[in-house]
């Protein structure tokens, strides 16, 4: 227990330095990328066009013509006391702006991972069972044509598909659960096929060891040694890939939430750096680092209640 | 083994089975659609951006009215809350007198008072919005004071005449709320309450926004009960809505693209409708620099470019080939002939160049994807005159510095028109510390246009304005300070069972739309 609570705490204090790290560097290359806030803020796309004493008035105003370093500490000493300050552009403070997204990206993600996590183990299972029959080889194309498929484009045929044509499902929008679905298919099933081909090739690899032979040997059935032995065996490398995928898509599938029109985190983060909004940057860049961290933490975790040889490791 | 195999299959056929039962048999859009009298359509940004912006929602709601408008055939000013207006003193004085009878959607009176409070709002300092910045010295350049002479005529006096002040104050330039909805910074502190035909019920941000018609609406009152705007912004999703039935029509700016517009046809389902659009989409040119600050440089550009091609191949004839800088909603617009004459744009560009290559960077927002394809045939035709043309293709605010700082030679723009009055446009553009002139390094200046831009800013003659604006026109078409391509036309498309579905320069008008029973 000792040893548990000892990587916790080491876990939890290096999360420190790297938030730390992570928002200097944002706070900088926001600060270097060419464009001005103050005239985005002002200029809606070249429609209106602001004047030079319109741009320096919201300069002051929004306190930008000060120096990075001054802006950035003024920045940060707030965000110790939790505030972290108004966006530029829409002038919402950024915790309303997390508390308003976070939900939508979460009510996006956790039945994504889910979906990913049990249609790869499924698949994938199914697939090393018997390899060889007609509708296995099919799914194993079809994990090819999936793996090739860029997100975007099958958003767009899933809309076409179910949306337009079938009428099953709603194109766009979260008025209430049936909007997540389109939107977690379409962010699913690329990584189902990514899943499933690792677990297809591990339980490959896995049922070729001399332990399977002996079980086998032993009198024990197929199944019985793919679903009680060589599964939880390769269990490790399929809980890290579904890792880096929720931390992944917590930070906020641009694409599908434009697609979709989810007014999630990945909309949050394109506005953000299309406006030079530093604040709502540094919000989500403190928030999306905080959520890998964590991630990885639980990751760690999982990888060290599961796995003796860490465990073994550490003694 | 087949016995497991099997299991496996009925439960993933279970699962997808649930699936598609959770459905339902058609898909209903959300609750409100069920209920016959709403209409559901959707645009491309959230029309309701809040307490925040400055007009909490954008006009074409109809949730707030203006004391001005437009008149959308002439571009001229038109009474709204204001019924009649009357200059004095040369310009330096406004009277308006104010329609009776009118309440808000809290039940308040409209009245001078009213009014006047929106004045003192305004003052409080600039508004960001999405639609348009909320600035008094912007809408009301030069205001000494405002007061009211009695509870239905308001007074401005401005420091100098102001001879077009109707002009600025159309549309966003005189919006009025009811003073209730406002704190003590100027913001809203709720949904905008307004006199027009419809009110907010709710305001999902960036989802939706629900309107409910206003029944003491004091004019004609709206024909459909309900309306809720979507906010979807990708354009193809747009359409797959419109198709799939879950939307009845597509509003605002660039509700939906020529080519989808197109397809659209098709569908014997579906309409289209068009109309001129305030936009004007050009090429800026840098002029402090070798070629572009020889007049007869951008004059050759402009002789190459095949606007007419330009316009059918890219965007399906849905554009109107311009040279002049003037939009054409403008009352002022004078029509002016299209030239392409490649034989005299290779004359003046091998006078320029003498003979030479000449190798440009052609600056273009990456984000709109049609500025690629566009660019591409313009760099084809202006390689016929020996411009060697460099595309590079960068984010919006980037190509934004990179024109502050002159840092390129080519790039493609646009320019809306505030308000009716071509003052601003020519200012912009044609006088040597106008606004667009200095910050994209356009370099121009002509002596005439110059006189032109005085002689006009204090006259109040409208044959003597328009004579004026014919010349500087003229001028800009001769001089091209910057290429003018095409005007936008709004286009929107909708369900054939609503009716009243017409474009309008900036978009729809709500309360026109009804829906077969």
């Amino acid at each position: 227990m000792n040893m548990k609570m000892n990587f916790i705490v080491k876990r939890v204090l290096s999360v420190i330095p790297v938030l730390f790290g992570i928002s200097i560097i944002t706070f900088s290359i926001a600060f270097l990328a060419p464009g001005d806030p103050a005239e985005m803020t002002l200029d809606q796309n070249g429609i209106y066009f602001p004047t030079q004493e319109q741009i320096e008035q919201m300069r002051v105003t929004m306190g930008v013509n000060a120096s990075w370093h001054s802006q950035y500490f003024s920045w940060i000493k707030k965000a110790l006391y939790g505030d972290l300050g108004h966006s530029y552009h829409n002038k919402n403070s950024v915790l309303s702006e997390l508390r308003m997204r976070v939900p939508v990206t979460l009510q996006l993600a956790v039945p994504a991972l889910l979906l990913t996590g049990l249609g790869g183990i499924i698949l994938g299972t199914l697939c090393a069972l018997d390899p060889k029959t007609l509708p296995i080889r099919i799914l194993s194309h079809l994990f090819d044509i999936f793996l090739a498929t860029p997100r975007f484009l099958l958003a767009l045929l899933l809309i076409f598909v179910m949306g337009e044509i079938l009428r099953l499902l709603p194109t766009s929008g979260v008025t209430d659960y049936k909007g997540y679905l389109l939107p977690t298919m379409a962010l699913s099933i690329t990584t189902i096929a990514v899943v499933g081909r690792l677990v297809k090739n591990k339980l490959a690899e896995e049922i070729r060891k001399p332990y399977c032979f002996i079980a086998l040997a032993h009198g024990i059935q197929h199944r019985q040694i793919v679903f009680l032995y060589a599964l939880p065996n390769i269990i490790l490398p399929i809980i890290a890939i579904l890792g880096n995928f929720f931390g992944e898509i917590l930070g906020g599938s641009i694409i599908i939430e434009n697609i979709f029109a989810l007014p999630g985190l990945g909309s949050m983060a394109i506005e953000a750096i299309r406006f030079r909004d530093y604040p709502l940057l540094q919000g989500y860049v403190l928030f999306t680092g905080c959520t890998y961290v964590l991630i990885s933490l639980v990751l760690d975790l999982l990888l060290y209640l599961l796995n003796p040889k860490i465990r073994f490791e550490e003694y | 083994m087949d016995t497991l195999k099997k299991s496996i299959f009925i439960i993933g056929c279970i699962c997808i089975t649930i699936l598609i039962c959770s459905c339902g048999k058609y898909y209903k859009p959300t609750e409100t659609s069920s209920e016959a009298s709403t209409v559901i359509l959707a645009a491309g940004r959230h029309l309701a951006p809040g307490e925040k912006d400055g007009y909490y929602c954008s006009k074409i709601l109809q949730v707030w009215e203006p004391l001005i408008t437009d008149n959308e055939l002439t571009g001229r000013p038109q009474s709204c809350l204001a019924t009649s207006w009357e200059m004095r003193d040369n310009g330096k004085v406004w009277l308006f007198t104010l329609q009776k009878g009118v309440r808000f959607q809290d039940g308040t009176s409209f009245n001078a008072d009213a009014v006047l409070k929106n004045f003192d709002r305004m003052k409080k300092g600039i508004k960001t919005s999405n639609f348009y910045l909320l600035n008094i010295d912007s809408f009301y350049p030069g205001l000494e004071k405002y007061e009211k002479f009695d509870d239905y005529t308001i007074c401005l006096t401005f420091k100098q005449p102001n001879a077009t002040q109707p002009y600025n104050m159309m549309n966003y330039g005189s919006a009025i709320y009811s003073p209730a909805c406002f704190d003590d910074d100027g913001n809203f502190n709720g949904p905008a309450v307004g006199t027009g035909p419809f009110k907010i019920t709710e305001n999902n941000m960036n989802k939706y926004v629900k309107l409910e018609r206003n029944d003491d609406y004091y004019g004609i009152p709206a024909k459909t009960k309900k309306i809720v705007v979507k906010n979807i912004p990708n354009a193809e999703v747009r359409y797959s809505a419109l198709k799939s039935g879950e939307i009845m029509g597509v509003m605002d700016l660039d509700a939906i693209t020529p080519v989808l517009a197109e397809e659209l046809k098709k569908d014997n389902r579906f309409a289209v409708s068009v109309s001129k659009s305030m936009i004007i989409r050009f090429l800026l040119v840098n002029g402090t620099k070798f070629p572009f600050n020889d007049p007869r440089m951008r004059r050759a550009v402009s002789l190459a470019i095949n606007r007419t091609a330009l316009v059918q191949t890219l965007y399906a004839g849905y554009a109107s080939p311009t040279v002049n800088i003037l939009n054409y909603t403008s009352s002022y617009y004078k029509k002016i002939p299209v030239a392409y004459d490649l034989e005299k744009a290779k004359h003046l560009a091998a006078e320029v160049l003498q003979g030479k290559k000449y190798t440009m960077v052609y600056c273009i927002n990456g984000a709109d994807v049609t500025q690629k394809g566009e660019a591409e045939l313009i760099a084809f035709w202006l390689s016929e005159i020996g411009l060697d043309i460099k595309i590079q293709s960068m984010e919006y605010s980037s190509m934004l510095s990179a024109l502050r700082h002159g840092r390129y030679d080519l790039a493609r723009s646009q320019q809306g028109m505030p308000n009716g009055d071509p003052y601003f446009i020519f200012h912009s553009f044609m006088m040597p510390q106008g606004n667009r002139n200095v910050s994209d390094h356009i370099g121009f200046y002509d002596e005439a246009a110059s006189r032109y831009m005085q002689e006009v800013k204090y006259c109040v003659d409208e044959k003597k304005r328009k004579e004026i604006f014919d010349h500087l026109q003229d001028i800009s078409v001769e001089q091209q300070p910057v290429i003018p391509l095409f005007n936008d036309v709004t286009i929107v498309a909708y369900d054939r069972r609503l009716h009243g579905y017409d474009a309008k320069p900036y978009g729809i008008t709500l309360s026109a739309i009804e829906m077969d029973e």
